[in-house]
């Protein structure tokens, strides 16, 4: 019966089984990064300070990790991201008191990364700090003259940046072997 | 007493990927992230094997004699009341299997590391046998 219904379904469709599939869009996993404040990562700091429960910790991690494959195009509802301005995008998720919670940035496609610059939340359809817009957009500036300098790993989501300092520390090991032996 | 033996659990080359989240040694936090994981997790299983099949939403509720508007709550990540029911009759639709099945936090780890949409797809049952046989295959 189901079969039939699908059939039904797509009476106008191509009848070659194969076709019917969309091909997915194939992208590399996007790296994380978050803009320093005093050389510490601001995001972090905030998100520390904020002593979030557990359960908005996981829900956090998960939407970063559900968009990480997803092209930029992809990064829109119902999906947990939305762009929201000229190279600025909103990460959507929740706490535990269903507070809409947002953090805003850009993507630096030269590190294949997305730069996380600004936090806030949303309420009746309005997102705070009023001034999101320009804050992203100065941040993205800043981070775009100089990315290195202005940014940081966001935790172990670089796979560019946490690669490099897992073969220093490899090499730093097999150079200890080295000389006590 | 029954008693299950757990062998070559330690030989598991999966289970190296728990190194890579710290987070979990928390109990609290784990069983958030697995929760977390079920309720975006099945929303965006939907939303791409529904996406994969040129189906609109639409569509699908038409299939599962319900309405768009529930079909957009249940590909919405915040939503989280997926009923086993009402998944087994996704399933149907979409012509694929529904497992509902226990896994070590370990396999949930390496999962999470799966999510792009070609992981996500999961195949309808007459294009497996069009791939095994080489050739179409019609209800």
């Amino acid at each position: 019966m189901a079969n039939k219904n699908v059939a039904a379904t797509f009476k106008k469709a191509p009848k070659n089984n194969r076709q019917l599939i969309a091909k997915p869009i194939e992208h590399s996993p996007w790296n994380f990064h978050e803009i320093t404040d005093r050389g510490l990562g601001a995001i972090s700091s905030w998100i520390e300070s904020a002593n979030w429960s557990e359960k908005t910790r996981a829900n956090f991690d998960r939407s970063i990790e559900q968009l990480r494959p997803l092209p930029k195009q992809l990064w829109s509802k119902p999906n947990p991201a939305s762009k929201i301005g000229d190279n600025t995008y909103v990460i959507r998720f929740k706490d535990v008191t269903a507070a809409q919670l947002r953090f805003f940035g850009h993507f630096f496609d030269g590190h294949n990364s997305f730069v996380i610059t600004t936090q806030g939340f949303e309420k009746d359809d309005v997102y705070y700090p009023k001034n999101y817009q320009a804050l992203a957009q100065s941040r993205r500036i800043d981070c775009d003259k100089n990315f290195s300098g202005k940014t940081i790993p966001f935790e172990t989501l670089c796979a560019i940046c946490c690669k490099s300092t897992k073969d220093d520390d490899d090499r730093s090991k097999r150079l200890q072997q080295i000389t006590d032996t | 007493m029954m008693t299950i033996e757990v062998k070559d659990y330690n030989k598991s080359p999966i289970r190296n990927i728990l190194e890579s989240k710290p987070k979990w040694i928390k109990q609290g936090y784990r069983e958030a992230y697995m929760e977390a994981a079920i309720e975006q997790g099945v929303a965006w299983q939907i939303r791409i094997n529904r996406n994969a099949r040129r189906m609109t939403q639409t569509q699908l509720a038409r299939l599962i004699k319900t309405k768009q508007s529930a079909i957009s709550r249940m590909e919405d990540p915040t939503y989280g009341a997926h009923s086993l029911d009402t998944l087994i009759e996704v399933a149907k639709a979409f012509d694929c299997a529904l497992s509902v099945k226990f896994v070590s936090y370990s396999q949930l780890a390496y999962d999470s590391e799966k999510l792009a949409e070609s992981d996500i797809f999961a195949a309808p049952f007459k294009l497996e046998l069009e791939e095994l046989h080489g050739k179409e295959v019609h209800a």
